[in-house]
């Protein structure tokens, strides 16, 4: 393994859900096993082959469905120098994966292979500790490091710099504020030159000075030839700093590959579930229909204009309808629908909705009691206005003035699919999140620059004149 | 942050290889030896945290042994009357707590230490044993005080050492294994069963009472002084005591030497190998 920095082969790591963690070892089992064990031997001894089997408490574990995998077989090789974005729904191990190759927990079955030192920062928080000094905590994290004290004070400067926290070093960590503790964690990670860099979500926290700090330093890690693995729901981070990127789903590697494909994938994973085929969910009963005893969705369409059915891809230029329908049980609720629309990278786009004032005519039922019956309600995006991705939505029913009663996850979506008709003369991937056909008009304004000073402004459309 | 393989020596990077077996040979003498300047670390950090807010500082550490040589010389040395081998009572009975406290503070802030530090036990990597043996260190300052008090204590008596005095590591190491070794058992049985941290000080109490701090080993029947001496601290506390002062020596030579060896290389033993299999879950249920 010559230019591998980390070999995962068949890791697993198992979690006891149960009350109390793993049922066999029960102080009273430790203690019981331990008084009964002489007994046992003897038995075993004197060939009692019947009760061969374990019958202390280990043989309750395995019948009991009271774990979880964590990981399971997970096996993937990061070269050096390699970054790795590690995707994934929560849940889907991606923190246990970090903790056990950063081996602050051991995993149940399978092994890794690590070569150089590791530098981690984990989504649990940072490695300090609250008693000491920010100072004395650089110094500690740099020892784990296998640093020497001379090595560390040449980096302390540059270190401190980079958190902004000059003026706090002498305190203990547990007076400072989450987001000094982070910064301080982040630069001590980023800067002690570790050979591998694991980073878990650590740019949730933070104001977005210090994340853009963060990414661009990392940015750095990467070119320095150091290997990177990075946890993040940011998928657009992911795709821009990576090389590439791994799913988890549920414990198991599910993609591998290079960042932007596997990021794609990713989204028609979470946003394709099941029940959402075709541009088109539907929940038969009303009794466990997502919603409460107020109100609960029945079916969530994606149409296209002029054509038949729903469909969860669109053409660019049609108008796109999204109908909801939905049962009120509450006689009188004055109720509003609401949609929260996003792109592929999780970029928020749009909020709309029924209230008053909010849509382009006002709906007629807004601040009206409904009856207890069923309803549809429609949303119509003018063609034209979204670019060609992959975009989310969550659907919102309420009622006025402000309960949700339907919230979903961003679980529905539908591709734009650009028909060509605005692409005469540009044929790249087009910037943006929307696309909207914009105004625009060139016009002559006076002589050229031989007889005046250059005055003027030149419009630069990147070919995209319709 | 974590660690690594890394020599620091060699400068190259070693491969590290994480599984899930673990037994004694996982217990790597080397890499805990690259960790010292960690370690320097944590018993600096526990010293210096514990005299921090404190006025009179390190003077509590010598004040409290003189407190305890107060009173206990008061009821069981002056009312009771407890024989105490020929010795002054309060030369007596501080000869025997001082290594009785290096014993129990370094099994009770080993046991404590996992738990006391888990903010940095789920969040870093490095040799958890660590931890305890920061204990054992912590401790062993607290103890060469005590011993400055012991030797004024002596003085101001006119107890003399004799060449037995010689003798007297033997007793700080035996004392230091023993210590260890509950320690680590006790920190990695405290981080699964939290009700260790409850009943260990009473443990130590009765611990104590078992073992001849107050009182003798005289005092115990000759018939029983072999089971006495299957608690170790019996004979590490006459033995201390008896190298220092060149009085008392009253248990049998086996108990003296022999016993707390055997007994405390065993008790590590189990210790440590307990140690080394419970790390697997230990930060999972911390």
């Amino acid at each position: 393994m010559s230019d591998i920095a980390i070999r995962v082969e068949g890791l697993s790591k198992r979690y006891f859900i149960g009350e109390g963690g793993p049922r066999y070892l029960t102080l009273r089992d430790i203690i019981t096993e331990g008084l009964t064990w002489p007994l046992r031997m003897a038995r075993r001894f004197a060939g009692n082959g019947a009760d061969d089997r374990p019958t202390g408490p280990a043989a309750k574990a395995g019948s009991a469905g009271d774990h979880i995998w964590a990981l399971k077989d997970v096996t993937f090789d990061v070269r050096q120098g390699e970054r790795v974005g590690i995707i994934g729904v929560n849940g889907a191990g991606k923190s246990t994966l970090l903790k056990v190759l950063s081996r602050i927990t051991t995993p149940t079955a399978g092994r890794a292979l690590v070569r150089g030192r590791v530098s981690s920062l984990l989504e649990v928080g940072t490695g300090f500790h609250p008693e000491l000094t920010g100072r004395e905590n650089v110094y500690l994290n740099g020892t784990l490091l296998g640093m020497s004290r001379a090595e560390i004070h040449r980096r302390f400067d540059e270190i401190v710099d980079f958190a902004g926290v000059e003026k706090f070093m002498d305190l203990p960590v547990k007076r400072y504020s989450s987001g000094m503790q982070l910064r301080l964690a982040f630069s001590v990670a980023a800067h002690l030159e570790p050979e591998i860099v694991m980073i878990d979500e650590v740019l949730a926290v933070g104001d977005a000075r210090f994340q853009k700090k963060c990414l661009g330093k990392m940015e750095e890690i990467g070119k320095s030839g150091r290997t990177l693995l990075y946890v993040s729901h940011n998928l657009a981070s992911i795709s821009n700093l990576c090389h590439r990127a791994i799913i988890l789903d549920a414990g198991k590697v599910v993609s591998d590959g290079p960042a932007g494909n596997v990021v794609e994938e990713y989204i028609e994973l979470v946003s394709d579930p099941t029940r959402f085929h075709g541009g088109y969910a539907v929940w038969t009963d009303p009794e466990t229909a997502p919603g409460d005893d107020v109100v609960r969705l029945h079916s969530v369409r994606v149409l296209q204009e002029g054509s038949v059915g729903p469909s969860d891809g669109v053409d660019i230029s049609k108008e796109i309808a999204i109908e909801i329908t939905y049962w009120n049980f509450k006689k009188g609720a004055r109720l509003y629908t609401c949609l929260h629309l996003c792109d592929q990278s999780g970029t928020p786009i749009l909020a709309s909705g029924t209230a008053k004032s909010v849509p382009l005519v006002d709906d007629p039922w807004d601040g009206t009691g409904f009856s207890r019956r069923q309803y549809r309600t429609i949303c119509r995006i003018p063609p034209n206005l979204l670019n060609d991705k992959h975009y989310t939505f969550r659907v919102i029913l309420g009622e006025k003035p402000q309960l949700e009663h339907v919230y979903t996850e961003f679980e529905f979506g539908f591709q734009v699919h650009d028909s060509g008709l605005m692409r005469q003369e540009y044929y790249g991937e087009w910037y943006g999140c929307i696309r909207p056909r914009l105004g625009w008009a060139t016009e002559e304004i006076g002589p050229g620059a031989e007889t005046a000073a250059p005055m003027g402004v030149t419009a630069k459309a990147r070919g995209s004149r319709p | 942050m974590t660690d690594s393989e890394t020599s620091a020596d060699q400068g190259t990077p070693h491969i590290r290889v994480i599984s899930p077996d673990r037994n004694l040979t996982s217990l790597n003498p080397r890499e805990l030896w690259r960790y010292r300047a960690f370690l320097h670390i944590l018993v600096w950090r526990d010293l210096k945290v514990r005299y921090k807010q404190t006025v009179v500082g390190l003077a509590w550490a010598l004040f409290e042994p003189l407190a305890m040589t107060l009173i206990f010389s008061i009821f069981l040395g002056y009312l009771i009357r407890v024989p105490s081998n020929d010795l002054p009572y309060p030369v007596f009975f501080l000869a025997g707590f001082v290594p009785w406290q290096f014993f129990s503070k370094t099994a009770m802030g080993g046991g404590q230490s996992l738990v006391a530090n888990r903010e940095i036990v789920t969040k870093l990597y490095f040799p958890r044993l660590l931890l305890p043996a920061s204990a054992l260190f912590v401790s062993l300052a607290d103890f060469i005080l005590a011993l400055v008090v012991l030797f004024g204590l002596m003085a101001f008596f006119g107890v003399v050492p004799t060449m037995s005095i010689l003798a007297l590591p033997l007793f700080v190491v035996y004392a230091a294994f023993c210590g260890f070794a509950v320690g680590v058992f006790g920190a990695a049985l405290n981080a699964l069963y939290r009700d260790i941290g409850l009943a260990l000080p009473l443990i130590i109490q009765i611990w104590m009472f078992s073992s001849p701090v107050i009182y003798p080993a005289s005092l115990v029947p000759e018939r029983f002084q072999l089971i006495y001496g299957l608690n170790p601290m019996v004979g590490i506390i006459e033995g201390f005591r008896w190298a220092l002062t060149g009085a008392g020596g009253t248990v049998p030579g086996v108990v003296m030497f022999v016993m707390p060896l055997v007994i405390s290389v065993i008790m590590l033993a189990v210790g440590l190998a307990f140690f080394v299999r419970a790390e697997r879950n230990l930060v999972d249920r911390i």
